[in-house]
């Protein structure tokens, strides 16, 4: 099938097989590789992306299924050479180990404060479920949400 | 792991993806809406089939009120249920159970005809959707079938829906004003799947149902006195055990469930 979508602005049309996922499309064809394959089976949230505006698993999402959508990498939110606010705060305070996990974390954490939840550690903590951190670095996930919340993201 | 290959068909209308389902004769024909349980699936290999009809672009969402009961579209996902204002004021016990689905990406993908028609006897909102009562809409060759809740679920992702039907819609009654309900899940982790869960209703006079997800192979219900029922699930209910959990702890937790979700029901009925 002929899959055509928008990806970080860019406007893609590229054959696709209805059983790859969009995961994988997005890493083997359209070169996307700031999307981590970690589970594989919507429980890590590595793979992270907003489809239409909304996290979603691209692991968990046929590429078929993402016809005619405004794909969002975390590409989409760093400008060219400048950090994303939440991505500086999570380097500033040690939040980055591995970092396979923060393209994930910073996409879930920038949708929960977009929609208000992300008000008390409880809630931000509730917020980062599903997004796997095998360093265990919550901690300081948890604080670099905090002060982007308290930053530019309450504006 | 890489799915098996299989056709993909992206019907404009129910009724075209009724047509696509009963002109599939020997092959596998499986609907997919948010493929949050169906596309793991595919990659771990558990789900092999011929043929994937897609409902996700069907107008199928959107939750109203129609007379006692509340009609929610099948493809409606669960953040709706979980963060809308007008789903939440209609139905606060979806909302409730709904907050522990998946995480908020599978959330916000997951639809609640989906996790109706894939029944996992662990999921949450089998178990509301029994707890409510109602009827689910479904549409096949012959037009519409409505099947009520309580003979739905047959067992363990087995539903009374045909290979040849698609689910369009639950319609679930709305207790009444004066009722009061609650939800309790218990889970290894925030968000993991239960390890058991009850939803529970309960009317001022004290008489109560729950139903009990994740220790059968269906939502199991139960009625009777508040103070009575937490006794009964626990001597009823027949877990197994598995790589979690021994069933004698599963039948414990689910006690503790029924309690905690009554209790909170009783509470919200005074509220």
């Amino acid at each position: 099938m002929m899959l055509e979508l928008l990806l970080n602005g860019r406007r893609l049309r590229e054959p696709v097989e209805p059983h790859v996922t969009l995961l994988r499309f997005l890493r083997d064809q359209a070169g996307a590789s700031e999307v981590k394959y970690g589970c594989g089976e919507g429980v890590c949230g590595a793979c992270t992306v907003f489809l239409d505006a909304v996290a979603v698993n691209a692991c968990s999402v046929l590429a078929v299924q993402a016809e005619g959508a405004r794909v969002e990498t975390v590409s989409a939110f760093a400008g060219d050479g400048s950090l994303h606010p939440l991505q500086q705060e999570l380097i500033e305070r040690g939040a980055v180990q591995c970092g396979f996990c923060t393209p994930g974390v910073v996409l879930g954490s920038i949708e929960a404060v977009r929609l208000g939840l992300a008000g008390d550690r409880m809630t931000i903590r509730r917020s980062l479920a599903g997004n796997l951190c095998r360093c265990t670095g919550y901690g300081k996930i948890v604080e670099a949400v905090e002060a982007y919340r308290d930053g530019e993201g309450a504006a | 792991m890489i799915p098996r290959p299989f056709d993909y068909e992206r019907p404009r209308s129910v009724e075209e993806a009724v047509s696509i389902l009963a002109g599939a004769g020997g092959r596998d024909a499986k609907v997919i809406a948010g493929g949050q349980s169906l596309v793991p699936m595919l990659s771990l290999g558990l789900a092999r089939p011929d043929v994937l009809v897609d409902l996700s672009r069907l107008e199928l969402n959107g939750i109203e009120a129609v007379d006692r009961r509340v009609r929610i579209g099948a493809t409606t996902c669960h953040r709706t249920l979980e963060l809308d204002p007008e789903a939440r004021r209609l139905l606060p016990l979806a909302a409730e159970a709904a907050r522990h689905v998946g995480n908020p990406r599978v959330r916000n993908r997951g639809t609640f005809g989906g996790s109706l028609a894939h029944a996992d006897p662990a999921a949450e909102l089998p178990v509301v959707a029994v707890a409510h009562g109602g009827e689910v809409v479904a549409h096949g060759p012959g037009g519409e079938r409505r099947i009520p809740l309580a003979e739905f679920f047959l067992g363990y992702l087995e539903t009374a829906l045909g290979p040849d039907e698609v689910l369009v819609a639950v319609e679930l009654e709305r207790p009444p004003e004066t009722s009061g309900v609650g939800f309790h899940e218990e889970a290894q982790r925030a968000d993991d799947f239960a390890l058991a869960c009850a939803a529970a209703v309960v009317a001022p006079d004290g008489h109560a149902r729950v139903v009990l997800g994740g220790v059968g192979d269906r939502p199991l219900r139960f009625e009777g006195p508040t103070d009575e029922l937490p006794a009964a699930v626990e001597a009823a209910v027949e877990p197994e055990e598995d790589v979690f959990v021994s069933a004698a702890f599963r039948r414990r937790l689910a006690g503790v469930c029924a309690r905690r979700a009554l209790a909170r029901a009783k509470e919200d009925a005074g509220a």
